[in-house]
Formats: C-alpha cells, sequence, structure tokens
C-alpha cells in the first residue's frame, strides 16, 4: 500500500474495503459514513456492494445492510434497463443485427460475469464490422432512434476520429446506444485488429445471436481504456472492473498466454503493462510473473514508467476525493493531454484542442 | 439527544467540522453548513429531533456559502450530497430551501428498499393517508390543517413504505408551505413553529413549518394505510368527492411514485397491494375546513 502515496483516510479505507469487504464491518460509525460516501462520489459504491457477501448475516449492523441493498435494488434497475435495452436492439435490427457483438457492460450482463455485479450503467456498447455501420444507423433512426448530439462540430468529430459514432437514443428512454467499428479511436497509435477481434467473437450462451469478444479481447478492451483515457476521475471504477475480470479469467491456466498472444496481436502490450501493475498496485490482483515480466519488455524506459504508473495510482486512489492536493491535480491535467496524445497525432490534436477551446469559450456543451 | 438541547456553539462547531447527524424516521442525514443563519435556523427546525450518535449516516448534505468560481464578485450558497462538485447553487439567502431541497434529494435519490410516493402523509387512529398531489394542489395547506386537528405529521413530501409489509413508514421534517398557504397556516398556527419566510425562490416566498414534538417522538411508529386521496384546491368547487376505480388508482399513483421503477416486481406487487387494500379518492374542494371534516370523517371509520 505504499505505493499509494496518500495518508488520507477515506482514500485508504475504500481500498482496504475493496480489497477485503469485511473491513467496512471494523469500521466506527463516522468513518464508514465518509468511505460510503466517498465510495458514492466514486460511482463505485455498487460494486463494493457487490463485494460484501456480509449483507444478510445477522451481525452486519442493519443501517449498512439496508444502505448496500438500497445501492444494489438502484444497480438491478439499471441492468434490467440495459437488457431490455439489448432486447429491443435486437428486434429493431432484425437480420442486421444477426451475430452483433456486445461489448463492455452489455456483455459482461449477458455473459452473467462477476463483473457485471452492481454496475450502475444502462448504457449498451454494440460492435459492428465497418462496412455494416451505415446501414445500422440508418435502420435505427428509422426505428425510433435519435442522435443525442445534434451540433455539426461533435457529429463530424465522432465519425472522422472516433471508433464509434456518436450516441443514439430511443427517446422514451434513459439508455444510450454506441454503435463501434473498433476498439479505439481510428486516430491511435495502436490499431487493434478490427477483423480479429469480430472473428474471434464468442456466442453467448442462452442468447440466440449475440455475441462478445472472447475472454481475452474483453480484458484487452478495459485495458486499452483504462490505460488510455484521460478521464482518471472515474477511471476507480475501471480499475475495480479490471480486478475482476482478471481474477474471474484468471482462474483459468490458458486465459494468461491468450492474453499475451492477443495483446500482441493487437498491439496493446504496452497499456496492458500499465493495467495489470496499476491494478495489482492498488487492489492485489494476482498476476502471474511470467506475464508481468512479458509486458514489462514493452514499457517505456524504467524510470519514466515509474514516473507514469506512480501517477496513474495515485489518481485513481485519489478518485471522488474532495481537494485531492495539488500532486494529483497535476497528474490528472498530465493524463489528461496524454489521453489526447494518444488518441491523435499531434497536428490533430492542435486543431482539436484549439476548436474545444473555442467552443468552450462560445459557450458550447461539447464532450469529445 | 435533542437538537434543541444542545448550545448553538457546540452545534455550529459539528456543522463547521464532523457534521451534524440528524435523526429522520429511519434515516440518519448527517448536515453541514458554514453560514451561521443557517445553523441557526437548523436549531430552530429540528430542534424537537434527536442527534444521531455513533450511527451511519445515509448522506451527507453540505451547504456551503462562498465565491461562486465563475462570477467571482458574488457570494453563492453551494448544495453537496456526498460528491465533490454541487449539485445547484442559490443565493446565499437562500441557504434554507437549499439545505431542505438537499434533505429532499438525499431519500428520495437512495432509499430503494423502500417504495417511495411523492405525497403528503399523516396519521389518524392507527392508519396513514397517503396524499399524492402535484404543486400547486394544496397538500401541503391540507397538511398543515390536519396537523392543527391533531393528526401525526409522517411527511409532506414522501409517503415511505415498506415493500414486504405494505407498512407506511414516518420520516418527520417540517411542512414546506409558499405563497399564500404562509399565511393561511399562520392562522392556525403559532409563529414561532415557522422558519423566517425567504423570498424570490424559484419557487416564491417559502416557510417551513415545523415538527411538532410528538410527531417526532413516535417517528418510530409505522401504521398500514388507510386511504389514498388525490387533492385539488379549486375555487367554487366546493366539495366533490370522486371515488377512483381500482385502475385509475393505480395509473395515478405509479405516475407519482418516486422509485416505483427501480424496484421491479417488489414495487409492482406493493403498489397494487395498496390500491387493493385501501379506498382512493379525487378530493376537489374550495374551503380546506370543509375537506378536514371530510378527512375526519373518513378516520372514524378507520378504528
Amino acid at each position: 500500500m505504499s505505493a499509494i502515496l496518500t495518508e488520507d483516510r477515506s482514500t485508504l479505507d475504500l481500498l482496504a474495503a475493496l480489497r477485503a469487504p469485511r473491513f467496512l464491518l471494523e469500521l466506527p460509525s463516522d468513518r464508514l459514513t465518509d468511505v460510503l460516501g466517498r465510495a458514492r462520489s466514486s460511482n463505485v459504491l455498487g460494486r463494493l456492494a457487490a463485494r460484501a457477501s456480509f449483507l444478510d448475516e445477522s451481525t452486519t449492523p442493519p443501517r449498512l445492510s439496508r444502505i448496500l441493498r438500497a445501492v444494489l435494488i438502484q444497480a438491478d434497475a439499471f441492468q434490467r434497463s440495459a437488457r431490455f435495452e439489448v432486447n429491443r436492439l435486437r428486434r429493431a435490427l432484425g437480420p442486421l443485427g444477426d451475430g452483433m457483438i456486445l461489448l463492455k457492460g452489455a456483455a459482461y450482463l449477458a455473459l452473467r460475469l462477476p463483473v457485471a455485479r452492481g454496475r450502475h450503467s444502462g448504457d449498451v456498447d454494440l460492435l459492428f464490422p465497418p462496412k455494416l455501420l451505415a446501414a445500422v444507423e440508418s435502420r435505427l433512426l428509422e426505428q425510433g432512434w435519435v442522435h443525442q448530439y445534434t451540433d455539426e462540430y461533435t457529429q463530424s468529430y465522432y465519425r472522422r476520429w472516433m471508433h464509434e459514432l456518436p450516441p443514439l437514443r430511443q427517446p422514451q428512454r434513459l439508455a444510450a446506444v454506441d454503435i463501434h467499428h473498433s476498439i479505439l479511436p481510428l486516430t491511435s497509435r495502436i490499431t487493434p485488429n478490427s477483423e480479429a477481434l469480430v472473428r474471434d467473437a464468442t456466442d453467448i450462451p442462452g442468447n440466440a445471436g449475440l455475441r462478445a469478444l472472447c475472454a481475452a479481447d474483453m480484458t484487452i478492451h478495459l485495458a486499452l481504456h483504462f490505460a488510455h483515457d484521460g478521464d482518471f476521475d472515474h477511471s476507480l471504477r475501471e480499475a475495480i472492473d479490471l480486478d475482476d475480470m482478471l481474477r474471474h479469467f484468471g482462474s483459468r491456466t490458458e486465459f494468461w498466454a491468450s492474453l499475451l498472444d492477443r495483446a500482441d496481436l493487437h498491439g496493446a502490450q504496452r497499456p496492458l503493462h500499465y493495467a495489470v501493475a496499476v491494478t495489482h498496485a492498488l487492489l492485489g490482483t494476482p498476476i502471474p510473473d511470467f506475464v508481468i515480466s512479458r509486458l514489462a519488455r514493452h514499457a517505456l524506459p524504467s524510470t519514466i514508467d515509474r514516473l507514469i504508473r506512480g501517477g496513474m495510482v495515485r489518481c485513481l486512489a485519489d478518485t471522488g476525493r474532495i481537494s485531492p492536493g495539488l500532486a494529483t491535480a497535476v497528474w490528472r491535467q498530465a493524463l489528461y493531454i496524454r489521453s489526447h496524445w494518444l488518441r491523435m497525432p499531434p497536428p490533430l490534436l492542435a486543431l482539436h484542442l484549439t476548436r474545444q477551446a473555442a467552443r468552450r469559450i462560445a459557450g458550447h456543451r461539447s464532450t469529445p | 439527544m435533542r437538537l434543541g438541547d444542545t448550545s448553538l456553539a457546540d452545534l455550529r462547531s459539528a456543522l463547521t467540522g464532523v457534521g451534524c447527524p440528524i435523526h429522520f424516521g429511519p434515516f440518519v442525514l448527517r448536515a453541514k453548513t458554514n453560514d451561521a443563519s443557517l445553523s441557526r435556523t437548523i436549531r430552530h427546525l429540528y430542534a424537537n429531533h434527536t442527534l444521531a450518535s455513533d450511527e451511519i449516516a445515509d448522506a451527507t448534505i453540505s451547504v456551503d456559502v462562498g465565491w461562486d468560481a465563475r462570477r467571482p464578485w458574488r457570494r453563492v450558497a453551494r448544495l453537496r450530497v456526498d460528491r465533490d462538485h454541487q449539485i445547484a447553487t442559490l443565493p446565499p439567502s437562500m441557504v434554507g430551501p437549499l439545505m431542505e431541497s438537499g434533505l429532499n434529494l438525499a431519500i428520495a435519490l437512495r432509499a430503494h428498499t423502500f417504495l417511495q410516493i411523492h405525497a403528503g402523509c399523516l396519521e389518524k387512529n392507527g392508519r396513514a393517508i397517503i396524499m399524492p398531489a402535484a404543486s400547486g394542489s394544496g397538500k401541503s395547506t391540507l397538511c398543515a390543517y390536519l396537523l392543527a386537528a391533531g393528526w401525526r405529521l409522517f411527511s409532506d413530501e414522501f409517503a415511505v413504505i415498506v415493500p414486504e409489509t405494505g407498512n407506511v413508514v414516518p420520516v418527520p421534517r417540517g411542512i414546506s408551505l409558499k405563497n399564500a398557504s404562509i399565511a393561511l397556516a399562520k392562522a392556525i398556527h403559532p409563529d414561532p413553529e415557522f422558519s423566517p419566510v425567504v423570498s424570490g425562490t424559484p419557487k416564491g416566498s417559502v416557510s417551513v413549518l415545523r415538527a411538532p414534538r410528538q410527531s417526532v417522538d413516535r417517528a418510530h411508529e409505522t401504521c398500514p394505510p388507510g386511504a389514498i386521496v388525490f387533492p385539488k384546491w379549486s375555487a367554487d368547487a366546493g366539495l366533490q368527492i370522486a371515488p377512483l376505480s381500482r385502475a385509475e388508482a393505480l395509473e395515478s399513483i405509479i405516475r407519482n411514485s418516486i422509485n416505483y421503477s427501480a424496484l421491479d416486481e417488489l414495487g409492482f406487487n406493493a403498489m397494487t397491494r395498496l390500491i387493493e387494500e385501501v379506498p382512493a379518492f379525487r378530493l376537489t374542494y374550495s374551503d380546506s375546513i370543509q375537506a378536514i371534516d371530510w378527512f375526519e370523517d373518513l378516520s372514524s371509520r378507520f378504528a
């Protein structure tokens, strides 16, 4: 835990509770209130509640049990929403949707993975081969979905540079639908092998016509976004996801070898290196030594590597914290810039950031 | 220990430090503020409420007055519920209403082990009347009148129901009154029971009539529902009572529910049981006294 570099009590309590949820039962009330509040602010309370197997035990304080059960009830509601959305999409797309690949939360839910429990998102992510994209989009628009962002810049940003269409939504429902054609933006320095992603997707048992990425690809997808996304204020949730996923799949011996092979195939060794190192530091995820040493071969020179990993760990640990302090603020900014750097070559980046600034001054609400 | 028994200095110290955890029925809400006038308002409004000691809080609600980040020449009151960033800001004169809405949000957004209906709720003769109502229906005025007629206040905002048993749970806070209803309530309740009137809020002028000691002391006493009444004030209406069919009642009460859809099958079963077990009425009235008489008559049939 010395890698965490923080004395903030709520941070340490939250990480300890994530590692060993029964720790919550040892805390005095005021500290417990703080940890629960902090978990909520970090969007991980549902995930913490899902790990708290002691909820129904008679020795658990009733108030704690009630609070955690309420969070799980809410998570269930989001999951029902996601399941229904997948059902509606399948119905709307007809033959176009045969064999469509679910990504992220929708996939975890359909596969009943441990990582699905306690999630607070009803959004649905789908992966299609690029050549089907236009047909899928026009079919959904025909069937009543609408674009969430209608301004030209956001629309063109997504279509030209990103790996997904701008999000769609059915007006009567809350779930957003993201149609992906790759798992990373087109302009990224890493170009995952999209054909292999689609080709090696596996059928989801009990859900005819739905598929998910294979275990190794699913893990790499998570690791890529974890290591590349700029929003380290929310990534503690993704660190927990990675922890769940690696523990679940990692119990199969053949998983680690296939994970390394697929990382080579997609050129995703360095992001995976960061992901496993950081998750291990924060949550104690067991990683076999041969995996660590193989991935370390693709890391940046040791000093820089340690610096970046340390920065990531610090930002993740401080997720949801009020006034995290100068070091974290600096690292958040640095990682944000880094994420854009990874997403776009420099000239494009300069252009995009300039446009962003101009739009913000003009008062637009922008996402990218 | 009651809030009213603490010194203002001690209360301020808690509000500016670790927070002041207060029992509200089954919930414990921890209040924080740096504002002196809000500290006095809290001490007055919740004088009858008990301080929680060594309890987990359901939420921490902070109202802080500080400089507006975007317009640094102005001071604003900022509402936070647990989170880092703010939920809402209002002018510093409105710290009271801001705290009240924070307390409402903290319950409404989280209490999913209960079925919550946006309704006034009072008890007499062992049964609770649930009054789902949109703004402007006169619900809060009716609550104030019923309180004066000896009814026990459960809440003016939330009917909180245990899905497994159908029992209604008190969450006593004050009755939020606005505009014309303030004067009406002041005619039948002593002035010291009201918080200072705050004008110019998004809802107009607001004041809170605090929950009487008895309602707070008996907050642990749940009871079954007795009737559902949808009130609507309308000048020249006289007194019109329309019984609702079960289908109409179910549809209307679902529309007024806060977290029905989060509760899935449990919520559906609880809601249908409620409709099957108690009668539902639409009450259209122009004279509050006449309406109260009708409520009294209704409650006499409970016992």
